[in-house]
């Protein structure tokens, strides 16, 4: 039987819990680099297959920017963050930096305030894991992409897990003080089975698996 | 041709079908779509791979993931269907590099297409048109009537560019 399997609503919420706490984190550094008020939740956490993903988002090849933060240390693994075009433009506002015409087509400085940003997000998460499981684990440094959604997460997985056959979904919304809309983002944690068994027992819930 | 129904094929998952049918899959990074078409029976599959071989990972059972069981799969579903192997055609699309600082990536990709185009070569498939190598990630829609295959990648102005191969 897959470990997949046997992830039910009670390790997910664990795992979803994990985001929160994270969020947290992410939402004290950025309101500090923004000086504005921020919060960030995390409204839910799913397990989703591989070959379902493109039914997840609405347009699945939305022209979205990724960054991702791979896991070094006792856990192997990696965490995305996806912003959508808008977004990102958005938070690029906010940062003050000029809001790029072509997503697409950014320049060294933009590319890296993106980094910066997935970067604040994934290793908040990290270190909430690390805080929380005791496990000696660091973030790596961003990489960057822009590209199509589905592509950007299978690509990621193919790269961190060598051909793993599902990824963890956790939404979030960021949310800034003077703007009515929710910023809509994802995080997805990208981890091989042995990986997230490990995870699971770190956080006190071991599985039968082994 | 707007009659045809479409169907969408998940990453390392294959679908093959009969005239009129448009197979589809979205968000190909480094992995392959490979289209065959038996182009005189109008019988047709796609497999989205995901890697070159399936040898290492022995107990793995999704077969479409890999370059060696998916086209293999595809080719006996034509067959069952009705299709001859000495009419078959390929298109193949993929393979790209989209995170530019990994040289993970890079091989990846490119071991994918090489792969791809040693077991048609083995089966004695002609690959009649490709676009594959690049930094872009890939959407393809295949249409069996006609054999057209859309390859849909982002360009400039945040747009998707269609060209058709």
């Amino acid at each position: 039987m897959s470990i997949y399997d046997e992830i039910n609503e009670q390790k997910l919420d664990a795992l979803k819990e994990l985001g929160n706490i994270g969020a947290g984190n992410a939402a004290t550094a950025i309101s500090t680099m923004l000086n504005k008020k921020i919060d960030i939740t995390v409204p839910s956490a799913e397990i989703i297959p591989i070959s379902e993903l493109w039914e997840e988002f609405s347009d699945p090849e939305e022209i979205t920017a990724g960054a991702m933060i791979e896991i070094g240390g006792e856990l192997h693994g990696a965490i995305l963050f996806l912003l959508g075009t808008q977004e990102t433009k958005q938070i690029l506002e906010l940062l003050k930096l000029p809001r790029p015409e072509d997503l697409t087509e950014i320049d060294e400085m933009t590319s890296s305030a993106i980094g910066e940003v997935g970067n604040i997000m994934c290793s908040s998460y990290i270190s909430a894991i690390s805080n929380f499981t005791g496990l000696n684990i660091h973030s790596l440094p961003p990489k960057i992409t822009v590209d199509m959604l589905t592509a950007i997460v299978s690509e990621s997985s193919l790269m961190v897990t060598e051909g793993s056959d599902f990824v963890i979904l956790i939404r979030t919304d960021i949310n800034i003080e003077e703007y009515e809309r929710n910023v809509k983002g994802f995080l997805i944690y990208l981890s091989d089975e042995n990986n997230i068994i490990k995870l699971l027992k770190a956080i006190g819930m071991g599985t039968n698996n082994e | 041709m707007s009659e045809s129904k479409k169907r969408i094929i998940g990453i390392g998952e294959y679908i093959v079908d009969k005239n009129p049918a448009i197979l589809v899959t979205l968000g190909l990074g480094s992995c392959v779509a490979v289209c065959l078409r038996d182009k005189n029976n109008l019988i047709g599959g796609l497999v989205h791979i995901m890697l070159p071989e399936s040898r290492s990972n022995k107990n793995d059972q999704k077969i479409g993931k890999y370059a060696d069981t998916g086209i293999k799969a595809i080719i006996d579903g034509i067959v069952d269907l009705g299709g001859n192997v000495k009419y078959l055609e390929a298109k193949i699309a993929g393979g790209a590099a989209m995170f530019k600082n990994s040289n993970n990536s890079l091989n990846v990709g490119s071991k994918n297409v090489e792969a791809v185009k040693k077991i048609l070569k083995e089966n004695n498939i002609k690959i009649i048109a490709e676009d594959t190598g690049g930094n872009r990630a890939r959407s393809v829609e295949f249409n069996i009537a006609n054999g057209e295959l859309k390859v849909k990648k982002v360009g400039g102005g945040e747009k998707v560019e269609i060209t058709v191969i």
